[in-house]
């Protein structure tokens, strides 16, 4: 009976954990309603409102989803600010700055026991990209690798990434759908390799040849390099059409060398530069000298990675360029990984319930990413598993109790918060959050009158730009002004944009050229006890940002 | 003297340099045209000795080559998108620089399913993945289904599952499980079959035949998902114990997805939840401690689809409690009933699990005196199987303790087994040559023999002999425990299909009734059984 009386015990204290409010919110009777509808193109018969979409609340993380008459009701909710967002299979919000709507959600501020009702969110259509692959001769070519790449904003600069992946079907055609509005650049590959990455979740028939050598990768529009491909723009109320992407025979080439020291289980991963190294599909063995080969390589970027028992042991990822000959010589040096414990706390508070929150240490270069997450258990004690000794990782809590931000990470008395560090095998990892209890008021202007649905960006002191908590964004109300709270102390710069991409503010901090371009705009803020209090800033018009934040 | 001398050398060396080396060529067509159709691009796999393995493509013309190849025999596949594969029905083989050419292959277009899956309002669901699943048998006969192939959906909730082999499917739409880091689908829908149920048992196949698309589509339920709770405790003392726990569905291909949790030691001892678990069947596997120490334990659970209710209403829960144990050895002997000395080296002896989809120890030889160890044993509910035995020895009784271990299957506890196996091989087994015929009253090579023991006997799954006819039609059934039987061949022929009464009433009519006596019987004819 004793097990069952443990069982009983913990069952009675587990529950769905509740919204966790503000540190410093006073309970409340506000409450916000509103509808979800069809926006765009809508077909003849399709109803104006939109069923079963999820409409998400944060902070608190409280989600709804909405019934046949795409109606959603918050109640109880605190004053503040709050970003209502949605979700829904094929539709993406549509964009209103003026109302403070942009892809990421609307941006709402709520008065104590108010009830903000009528709240519309329109939804449109999300875009895919379509087109078919053709073989050397002609022929649609069934069970293809597509790819879909797009310049990224990241708190780690900016890179270029594999944001989608498909595979055509028998008639050749493929569809990328899930999209954001923005330019892809879209490649085609056939052979085992690519067949491996393409197939995802599905099972293909065994009717289904293999691709075995196949053809090199091509991108559109029958470019063999990225830096020469054409990017397909995907706007409201513009499409690319069909984009066919015809396979050639050209020269391929070879990539061989060793894994040291020899391991039983050795894996190698060749992962295309842009590639997420923690989903990489196509694995190589080393043969039992640890030399391996790799054939029919298209040209350009990739990674190779070698892993043993599972993640004990790793090698660097080298980069390796394929242009015209065959590599050879390469060496992947295995070395033991390690675990790094750790542990969370909150600033000021003895017994904060920091459990079933991720600690996450991510690998990121432009060229790939590898994430490692541990979960924190009910003391808010961790452990990282399989850490490379001489990789450099940046360290983030995922999702961030609202209000605070990451106020310290120490490894042996050694600061880390600024990223990008090396971490000693087996020390403990200490992770200090606090609560963010500053604001700031922000007053934008355009052509001197008050600039209502602009952007306001706070882009961090350089030493902390690899920290996305310390970037803070806003859009300003009807009379052109913006309070932002809870922002973590210290230096930032100020910047008020008409429009730019979701992200794009991360360029800000990492390109020289933006940051000349717009230097004259940009206002030096310290927040803090004794900092500002209250800016004003000139608008940057669309027209400058147009063609990318670079 | 000298010139004829120099001629004879001449005449050696030419004799020498003689190819040795032959070739294979053929064609590929498409089946069932007036006038020939080539394929061009069909893919010719060739299997020689050794493992050699070579591939070649058709040209423009459909014709394709293999050359350059040694003497020997080898087997020739073809594969080409669009159609059904085929395997050259015979082993080609080839003498010294021969030249085996007019291989014909004439390819059948392959069906497709394809289809929209749409939610409770009649909108799309992208990313639900949707499986063609054909009838299969587990080691007891019992009928199941394993997945064929799959897709995913579209934005607009549309698939193509494209070139199945012609038969019998039934078709399943479910949401994908989360992989790895990836957070669970925002709605998840109810597991469903088609037409619209949610158990296998109601679900209705279709039949797809050459060359034709059906529509299957699907409309989907939301889900309640499930909270799965419980403890992991060792078998043997019921003392909890830390472990990692994965939800698996059943017979999981070719993709990683599954749920994860672990136990841990405090607060609560051996406590563990999986929240968010889709409705389904899953396999959940417990496993701790690593290189010696380790150990694991099983269970299949099953949450039923039930509606999905907002929150705060809470989920639905199951509450489950695994056990846990290190491998269990088993120790055996298999003795020869007329006491004769035969060496029992190349007998292959192991225990299958009477559940498909939990493990199965390695298979293990005997000693020459008949020991052996079978290792690495989860507890649970497995059939003996002892093949490649020499002579006419058969699989005559088998005794687990006091336990016969052929009426009904072993069940391995977690305590050790301290029994050893012992296995009575029978001597007095007889031999059958067999053949079958078609329609035409040809012989067929290639054909599936399966000879089936006499009703009473009927669950007796090691009385049950199959063999393959090799070239010239005929097959040798060795060892077969003297009585009466009745020989069935197919054409085609779905592994352990024939253990089920089910299956084989469809075919009764064509068994051929045999008499079995000891050492070698007069040979037996039957029909063939077409494939569907």
């Amino acid at each position: 009976m004793f097990p069952i009386l443990w069982l009983a015990l913990w069952l009675g204290g587990l529950q769905v954990r509740p919204a966790s409010p503000r540190p410093d919110a006073a309970p409340s009777r506000a409450s916000i309603q509103g509808v979800v509808v069809r926006a765009g193109a809508i077909a003849v018969a399709a109803p104006q409102q939109l069923a079963d979409a999820r409409v998400e609340l944060k902070p608190g993380n409280l989600s709804v989803f909405t019934g046949a008459d795409g109606a959603f009701t918050f109640r109880n909710l605190a004053s503040g600010r709050y970003t209502i967002s949605v979700t829904h299979d094929g539709f993406i919000p549509q964009e209103d700055r003026r109302r403070g709507l942009t892809v990421s959600g609307l941006s709402v501020t709520l008065a104590a026991d108010q009830t903000l009702k009528d709240i519309v969110l329109p939804m449109i259509p999300a875009p895919v990209i379509i087109g078919n692959v053709f073989d050397p001769p002609g022929e649609p070519l069934a069970g293809a690798l597509v790819r879909a790449y797009r310049r990224q904003y990241t708190p780690y600069g900016t890179q270029l990434k594999i944001v989608r992946t498909g595979m055509t079907n028998d008639m050749g055609e493929f569809r990328l759908f899930g999209l954001n509005f923005g330019e892809y650049f879209i490649s085609a590959g056939y052979s085992d390799r690519d067949r491996a990455a393409a197939i995802g979740r599905a099972q293909l028939s065994a009717n289904v040849s293999k691709a075995d050598g196949g053809y090199a990768t091509i991108f559109y529009d029958g470019a063999e390099d990225i830096s020469r491909a054409q990017a397909a723009h995907l706007a409201p109320g513009s499409d690319p059409g069909t984009l066919n992407i015809s396979l050639r025979t050209s020269a391929r080439f070879r990539i061989r060398g060793q894994v040291l020291p020899l391991m039983e289980g050795a894996k190698i991963v060749l992962a295309p530069k842009g590639a997420d190294l923690t989903e990489a599909d196509y694995f190589t063995q080393p043969d039992t000298s640890g030399a391996f080969e790799i054939g029919g390589v298209s040209p350009g970027s990739y990674l190779l990675l070698a892993t043993a028992a599972d993640g004990a042991l790793s090698s660097d990822a080298i980069a390796v360029n394929v242009t015209d000959s065959d590599i050879d010589r390469v060496r992947l040096a295995l070395e033991d990984t390690t675990s790094i414990p750790g542990g969370l706390f909150l600033e000021g508070t003895a017994s904060a319930n920091l459990s079933g929150l991720h600690v996450k240490l991510v690998r990121s270069s432009t060229e790939f990413d590898q994430r490692i997450d541990a979960l924190t258990g009910p003391d808010g004690t961790f452990i990282l598993e399989h850490v490379a000794p001489l990789a450099e990782y940046d360290v983030t809590v995922d999702p961030l109790p609202p209000g605070t931000y990451v106020k310290s990470i120490s490894s042996i008395a050694r600061n880390i918060l600024p990223g990008k560090s090396r971490l000693p095998a087996l020390q403990p990892l200490r992770i200090v959050l606090a609560a963010a209890t500053d604001g700031l008021e922000v007053q934008v202007t355009k052509g001197g009158d008050p600039a209502a649905g602009m952007q306001v960006v706070l882009i961090p002191d350089p030493l902390l730009r690899r920290r996305a908590d310390r970037y803070i964004t806003g859009f300003t109300s009807d009379s052109g002004d913006l309070r932002l709270t809870a922002i973590p102390p210290g230096r930032y710069t100020a910047y008020a944009f008409e429009q730019i991409e979701p992200g794009a503010y991360y360029a800000l901090a990492y390109s020289a050229p933006a940051d000349n371009r717009f230097r004259d705009r940009a206002v030096s803020v310290t927040v803090g006890e004794n900092g500002t209090k209250a800016i004003q800033l000139r608008v940057i018009p669309a027209a400058e940002t147009a063609g990318g934040l670079q | 003297m000298k010139r004829s001398s120099a001629g004879l050398v001449l005449a050696l060396v030419a004799l020498q340099l003689t190819p040795l080396l032959g070739a294979i060529t053929g064609i590929v067509i498409k089946a069932g045209t007036a006038i020939q159709q080539p394929l061009r691009n069909a893919r010719l796999e060739l299997t020689g000795g050794a493992g050699t393995v070579l591939v070649t493509r058709t040209d423009a013309n459909g014709k394709f080559v293999f050359s350059n190849l040694a003497p020997g025999e080898y087997g020739l596949a073809v594969t080409c998108d669009g159609f059904i594969r085929q395997d050259f029905p015979k082993k080609i083989v080839l003498g010294r620089g021969q030249q085996a050419g007019n291989i014909l292959f004439e390819l059948d277009p392959a069906p497709t399913a394809a289809g929209s899956v749409l939610d409770s309002y009649g909108e799309p669901i992208a990313n639900i993945v949707v499986e063609a699943l054909r009838r299969s048998y587990d080691v007891r006969g019992n009928s199941r289904l394993a997945r064929a192939a799959t897709a995913v959906t579209d934005d607009r909730g549309g698939y193509r599952i494209f070139w199945l082999d012609p038969g019998e499917y039934f078709f399943y739409a479910a949401s994908p499980l989360p992989d790895g880091t990836e957070a669970q689908p925002v709605r998840v829908f109810a597991p469903t079959y088609s037409p619209g149920v949610s158990t296998p048992d109601d679900a209705k196949p279709l039949r797809l035949t050459i060359g034709r698309e059906v529509r299957v589509d699907f409309r989907l339920q939301r889900a309640a998902l499930w909270s799965v709770t419980g403890q992991t405790m060792i078998g043997m003392t019921g003392r909890s114990v830390a472990a990692t726990i994965t939800a698996t569905p059943p017979a999981e291909a070719p993709s990683f997805s599954r749920y994860r949790a672990q136990s841990s030691m405090t607060p609560y001892p051996g406590l563990f939840s999986m929240e968010n678990v889709a409705p389904g069947s899953y396999i959940l596997m417990a496993k701790t401690g690593s290189g010696g120490q380790e150990m694991t334990g099983f269970q299949r659970i099953v949450l039923r689809p039930s509606a999905f209710i907002p929150p705060p209403a809470p989920p639905p829960k199951y509450t489950v409690f695994l056990k846990l144990s290190p491998p269990l050895s088993v120790n055996g002997r298999l003795f020869i009933e007329s006491r004769e000395t035969v060496d029992l080296r190349e007998a292959n002896v192991t225990l299958i699990s009477t559940d498909p989809d939990l493990p199965s120890p390695r298979s293990v030889f005997a000693r020459p005196d008949g020991q052996f160890i079978l290792t690495g044993i989860v507890p649970g509910s497995y059939v003996l199987e002892i093949s490649n035995l020499p002579q006419d020895l058969y699989l005559k009784a088998a005794r687990f303790g006091a336990e016969d271990i052929l009426a009904k299957p072993l069940t391995l506890e977690t305590r050790e087994a301290a029994n050893p196996l012992q296995i009575l091989l029978g001597s007095d087994g007889g031999r059958l040559q067999v053949s079958a015929y078609n329609d035409k009253g040809e012989t067929h090579s290639g054909a599936h023999f399966v000879l089936v023991p006499d009703v009473k006997r009927r669950d007796r799954r090691e009385q049950y002999r199959v063999a393959t006819s090799s070239e010239n039609g005929q097959a040798v059934l060795r060892g077969i425990p003297p009585g009466s039987y009745k020989l069935f061949a197919w054409e085609d022929l779905e592994a352990n299909a024939y253990l089920s009464s089910d299956y084989l009433r469809t075919y009764e009519a064509f068994g051929v009734p045999v008499n079995i006596s000891t050492s070698d019987n007069p040979p037996v004819s039957a029909r063939l059984i077409p494939k569907e």
